[in-house]
């Protein structure tokens, strides 16, 4: 018992600590591939020190919502790495409290409050990115949600330690059907998560950004937090991706310090192969238009639409 | 069947979703190239599996011509930096081509179980994908005015008569692969001069263009 709630701290710490410097890789890589030298990998934690010793200042007419939304956005992906399979492929003690649209309603939260605090303040850039961000949220739900049901089809169940179980013990990891998950599901992060081609992370122009805009007010300790969380979400959304859908090796079974350490380490290389990717994808592509979001997640949706066709002919 | 060609076959089918909704005639032509890689992969990736000699060459010829040799053609016949970028004239809109291309592969896919069928190398989903793979080439050209992206489409559901082939044949003699490819060849090549000769008087692909006479 008290093992498993040490395992679970471990997680969770895992997620806190290394989701920064995921940024910073991403961030470094990118700026590789453009022949610039870039900043250091460690980066985002120098500029989370910063600004925690910074003041914070909010504006007079902002009410309790700017202030707690901060503290939401950075919790949410926190309470959601609890119900994922982040190190042990067993579940540990609380993993069953949530299953995937439950989890996925956990970090829906985050996104939710941080729209509000972007409106509260009653900045029209905020408006524009909260506005925009619900396009992308609400046009990537019909995925999420059939991407659940092909999930559930496969496993026979929705929460996330049982999915990885059974995809990782049966032949269904190699079906064309769970192929269709894995991509329509990536590119469900990518927009979540707001990277290129949705959105682009990096971008200084107010005008075209979605997820950038929504944190102008913010400031000092509250800045922190949220883009803080907002790595996070990047990190615990890929976390999914690679430990229940394309690559559940390496995590613990045991619940011993020498098979953490395995899967922290496995887990570093899946994260390090999957910044890649994300780097690969942001220096191939340019933003594409906010009018032609929806395609893209209509496209994602065709996607895990002939998955759910694909695995019930099957049968 | 292993995990390489489950992936390879699925990401086929991406790729011809991709030519779909393609919007420039360069990112069409890149389009065609990564579905015959893959196509060629997805050929090597059997060959590794069953040591069937004929199906490494076809892999190699494959990648070589489909996927190197025949986007450059067509990417020389239509250079020219600003016609490339452009975005290209439809008749059916980017996303109900999606829900029809949707529709398509649901065909595809229905009728891939109805078949009669015995696995040999390849599994049953993948002969649906294929035929899917058909059905979206064939609609990519009639649903798009451009005759770059008429010709993408084309060899996009040839390929994918290959990989019908590749599921439902896969011992099917050297000869007749290599005429398939050199058959390619010979209908780029024609269909490449005419697409040049079009973009040299009308200075356009849009095939629309060619039922106004002119004197």
């Amino acid at each position: 018992m008290l093992a498993a709630a040490l395992g679970q701290c471990v997680a969770v710490a895992t997620v806190l600590l290394l989701a920064p410097l995921l940024k910073g890789v991403i961030d470094n890589l990118k700026a590789k591939v453009q022949s610039r030298r870039g900043p250091s990998p460690f980066q985002p934690y120098f500029d989370l020190r910063k600004l925690f010793r910074k003041e914070r200042s909010a504006s007079r007419d902002a009410s309790w919502v700017f202030r707690l939304a901060p503290y939401v956005a950075f919790t949410a992906p926190i309470a959601f790495a609890i119900l994922i399979p982040v190190l042990t492929a067993a579940p540990l003690s609380w993993a069953f409290m949530a299953d995937m649209v439950g989890s996925g309603f956990v970090i829906g939260v985050g996104g939710y409050f941080t729209n509000l605090a972007a409106m509260d303040s009653a900045s029209p850039y905020g408006g524009l990115g909260a506005s925009r961000s619900r396009l992308v949220s609400s046009l990537a739900e019909p995925t999420l949600i059939l991407i659940f049901f092909a999930i559930g089809f496969i496993s026979g169940g929705t929460v996330p330690f049982v999915a990885n179980n059974i995809l990782y013990t049966t032949s269904a990891l190699i079906s064309p059907s769970h192929a269709l998950i894995a991509v329509a599901f990536f590119m469900v992060v990518l927009a979540e998560a707001g990277r290129l081609p949705i959105d682009n992370p990096s971008t200084s122009q107010e005008l075209s950004m979605i997820e950038g805009s929504r944190l102008f007010e913010y400031s000092g300790p509250d800045q922190a937090l949220m883009e803080w969380g907002g790595w996070m979400k990047l990190f615990v959304l890929l976390i999914v991706w690679l430990n229940v859908l394309i690559a559940p090796d390496g995590l613990a079974t045991q619940l011993t310090v020498s098979a953490f350490a395995i899967a922290i380490a496995s887990l570093a290389v899946k994260m390090l192969c999957a910044a890649l990717l994300i780097v690969g994808v942001e220096s191939a592509l340019a933003k594409i238009r906010i009018l032609r979001v929806p395609e893209y997640l209509g496209g994602t949706f065709v996607l895990s639409f002939l998955a759910v066709v694909l695995y019930s002919l099957g049968r | 069947m292993a995990l390489a060609e489950a992936v390879l076959a699925t990401l086929i089918l991406i790729a011809t979703f991709a030519l779909l909704i393609a919007r420039q005639v360069r990112g069409a032509i890149n389009c065609y190239a990564a579905q015959s890689i893959l196509l060629g992969g997805l050929a090597i990736a059997m060959f590794a599996g069953s040591r069937l000699p004929h199906l490494l060459v076809l892999g190699l010829l494959t990648i070589g011509i489909k996927g190197i040799v025949i986007p450059a053609v067509v990417r020389y016949q239509v250079r020219g930096s600003s016609y490339q970028r452009r975005e290209i004239a439809y008749y059916v809109g980017f996303p109900t081509a999606l829900i029809l291309g949707a529709g398509l592969s649901l065909v595809g896919l229905v009728a891939a179980s109805r078949l009669p069928f015995h696995p040999y190398l390849l599994s049953e989903p993948v002969l649906g994908l294929a035929i899917a793979v058909i059905l979206l080439g064939l609609f990519t050209t009639m649903a798009r005015r451009d005759a770059v992206l008429q010709l993408a489409g084309l060899l996009a559901a040839e390929n994918g008569l290959l990989l019908v082939g590749l599921v439902v044949s896969p011992e099917l003699g050297l000869l007749i692969e290599f005429a398939l490819v050199l058959d390619v060849v010979i209908g780029v090549a024609v269909m490449g001069f005419l697409i040049a000769r079009m973009h040299e008087t009308v200075a356009s692909t849009d095939t629309s263009e060619l039922s106004r006479l002119r004197g």
